[in-house]
């Protein structure tokens, strides 16, 4: 369970005062499937990277499965971002000297307890992504959309239960993206909560919720028609 | 597992900006090979001009004369109406003064000396007591020197000086030939070292050295006018020097003894290692910081360009000493790499160095030690500010710093 209070977050240019985030009270229930979408600025990578730890808020509480973050050290904070999370990025953020498998391993580097076969894990992974026949290629001999499931496959490595994706499909075509967003779709279904952002209405609708974000502020929250807690869930406060 | 991934990847990174990591290797080797030479030709300067001011000059000894230097002397008779010393005087010299080791009575004497049909005039003869080779730091080049024997029973043989050798057995083995001293024939049983040029001009290498009895028999001396007196302590030599000197004035009431004692030589000994040493230390420790700034201006430069890859690797969950570390290791890395190729080039540069200039190397455990010590010691405490630097970085800006581009 993730249960923002009243979260605020403010970033001071100067004398310019940008309140990013405004007032964030909701709450995400495991095995969620959620979207968050608004225009651009209206604070959906803060919101994000406030989720996984990435940054603290300014003001209110974050809490993880009944625990508060502010009482966490950065080093405890790192350590949720290696097991407990899984980030994928707009522009995929992969090593480009690192093959597609070495790229997948590199979280066992900061893991507490890495796998005893590495390799093998992350063959797994990279499997599971449709990628078992490129695993030795480098990411700049990928397509955009193969880049990305590179990302996933990292993500996933660690096992984490939530996957964090700042718009995975951003720098995708329709027919790629649509590949991707099942890919998620389909992790969702296996058990992971997976939180997307995208300012992408055809992405959007087919995600069962949707948390619609303008100015900082939670403007819109959308539920699909048999909103039940076994489904997960999101509850704005 | 981890460390094996961690090296891999520290390698990979290198290896993909090798011109960055090119540069900074660059810095570190002529550093170290810069240490390393001079090192090595530090030590070997040092031990050149060391041993020269050894061979002349011993800094447990004085010397004592009824004459002043540069004014003849040497003699054995007073046929010049110098002042001899009388050998139970000279003898009875270390039960007066504590503190002297042994009186080596210098038994000096110019008279020609040939071999066949070849004749010089004016060669030096020493005559030889037990513990002269010692005192006098000689050394044989071929043959041996008078065993205790030959000096106590006054063999009939002589060790010369290799300019005498020369002369008279040219392109011939001088061992086991004779040589005539008056109308005693000596048989050459080992020939010296060349010492050069000695502190009073003479050409040290004509020289004839005789077991003391022979001399005594070839020239019958009644006293002496040279002494050299070897102390216990290198320390007390002057006022060990001075006592002598009162001794032999009051035994000799207006006559005055003269003293030369090494102490300049000595001293001039200490400044110049420690002045050489100085210098080298200066120049070594120079080439070692810019070797390291540049090593810390390259890694900044560098950092500034991977801001996004190392916000990933914070997202991924790496914690602030991991980056750090990571830094770390990859200055450690460089500096191991260009540490070990400085260390060869320094042996390349010394040798060269040393042929040109012709200069003595002593090559010892020292050099690659201290280079790898300070290239490691450079790549660490020049990485330590760049590293938290990169450890510091906010994940969110360094993120969002990538998305710009
Ligand atoms: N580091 C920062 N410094 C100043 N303003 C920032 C910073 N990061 C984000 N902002 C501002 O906060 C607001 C929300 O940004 P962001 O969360 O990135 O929006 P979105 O992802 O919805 O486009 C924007 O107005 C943005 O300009
Ligand atoms: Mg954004």
């Amino acid at each position: 369970m993730l249960y923002l209070n009243q979260v605020e977050k403010v970033y001071k240019n100067g004398s310019n005062r940008i309140e990013a985030l405004q007032e964030i009270s909701i709450k995400v229930s495991p095995h969620t499937f959620l979207a968050v979408q608004g225009k651009s600025g209206s604070g959906k990578t803060t919101l994000l990277n406030i989720l996984g730890c990435l940054d603290r808020p300014e003001s209110g509480n974050y809490l993880i499965d009944g625990d508060d973050t502010s009482l966490k050290s950065d080093n405890e904070l790192a350590a949720l971002r290696n097991n407990k999370f899984g980030f994928v990025f707009q522009s995929f953020n992969l090593m480009p000297r690192f093959n597609a498998l070495e790229n997948v391993i590199i979280p066992f580097l900061y893991s507490p307890n890495p796998p005893g076969k590495p390799k093998e894990a992350a063959k797994q992974m990279l499997e599971k992504v449709g990628l078992s026949d490129r695993t030795k290629h480098l990411p700049g001999e990928l397509s955009g959309g193969q880049q990305q499931r590179v990302a996933i496959a990292r993500a996933l490595v660690n096992n984490p239960d939530i996957i964090l994706a700042d718009e995975p499909t951003g720098a995708l075509d329709n027919q790629t993206s649509q590949e991707i967003l099942d890919i998620l779709a389909e992790l969702n279904s296996e058990g992971k909560t997976v939180i997307i952002v995208t300012h992408e209405k055809d992405i959007a609708n087919q995600c069962p919720y949707v948390l619609t974000l303008s100015d900082g502020r939670v403007v819109d929250l959308k539920k699909p028609g048999n909103d039940t807690l076994s489904n997960g869930g999101v509850t704005v406060l | 597992m981890k460390k094996s991934l961690l090296f891999r990847s520290t390698f990979k990174h290198l290896s993909a900006n090798s011109l960055t990591t090119l540069f900074m290797c660059v810095g570190i080797m002529i550093g170290v090979a810069v240490l390393v030479a001079v090192i090595a030709l530090g030590r070997g300067t040092e031990a050149r001009i060391l041993d020269r001011i050894d061979r002349f000059g011993e800094t447990d000894s004085f010397t004592i004369r009824t004459v002043p230097w540069g004014l003849g002397g040497g003699g054995l008779r007073d046929d010049h109406g110098e002042l001899l010393l009388g050998f139970d005087h000279i003898d009875a010299l270390p039960d007066h003064i504590p503190g002297i080791a042994t009186v080596l009575p210098t038994f000096n004497a110019r008279n020609p000396v040939s071999a066949g049909q070849e004749k010089l005039e004016d060669i030096a003869v020493q005559g030889v007591a037990l513990n002269y080779q010692e005192v006098r730091n000689l050394n044989i080049y071929s043959g041996s020197f008078f065993s205790e024997t030959d000096i106590q029973s006054g063999s009939h043989s002589a060790v010369i000086g290799p300019a005498l050798a020369n002369h008279f057995f040219p392109r011939e083995n001088p061992l086991g030939k004779f040589i005539q001293v008056e109308d005693m024939q000596l048989e050459v049983i080992g020939v010296l070292d060349t010492r050069g040029i000695s502190n009073s001009g003479r050409n040290a290498d004509q020289i004839v050295l005789v077991p003391h009895g022979v001399f005594v028999e070839l020239f019958q001396p009644l006293g002496l006018s040279t002494v050299t007196v070897r102390v216990e302590n290198p320390a007390n030599l002057e006022k060990l020097a001075a006592e002598t000197q009162n001794y032999f004035e009051e035994i000799y009431p207006g006559h005055q003894i003269f003293v030369r004692y090494p102490m300049a030589t000595a001293r001039a000994r200490d400044e110049i290692a420690n002045t050489l040493s100085f210098y080298l230390k200066i120049i070594a420790g120079t080439s070692l910081l810019i070797g390291g700034t540049v090593m810390m201006n390259l890694t900044n430069l560098s950092i500034s360009g991977r801001i996004r890859e190392i916000g990933l690797r914070k997202a991924l969950g790496a914690r602030n000493k991991d980056i750090s570390g990571q830094v770390l290791a990859e200055t450690a890395l460089i500096s191991i790499i260009a540490g070990v190729v400085g260390i060869l080039l320094g042996y390349l540069l010394t040798n060269e160095l040393a042929d040109r200039l012709e200069l003595r190397s002593i090559f010892s455990w020292h050099a690659p030690v201290f280079g790898l010590f300070f290239a490691l010691l450079i790549g660490l405490v020049f990485g330590v500010r760049p590293a938290k630097r990169a450890a510091k970085l906010d994940p969110v800006l360094a993120l969002r710093g990538s998305q710009q581009k």
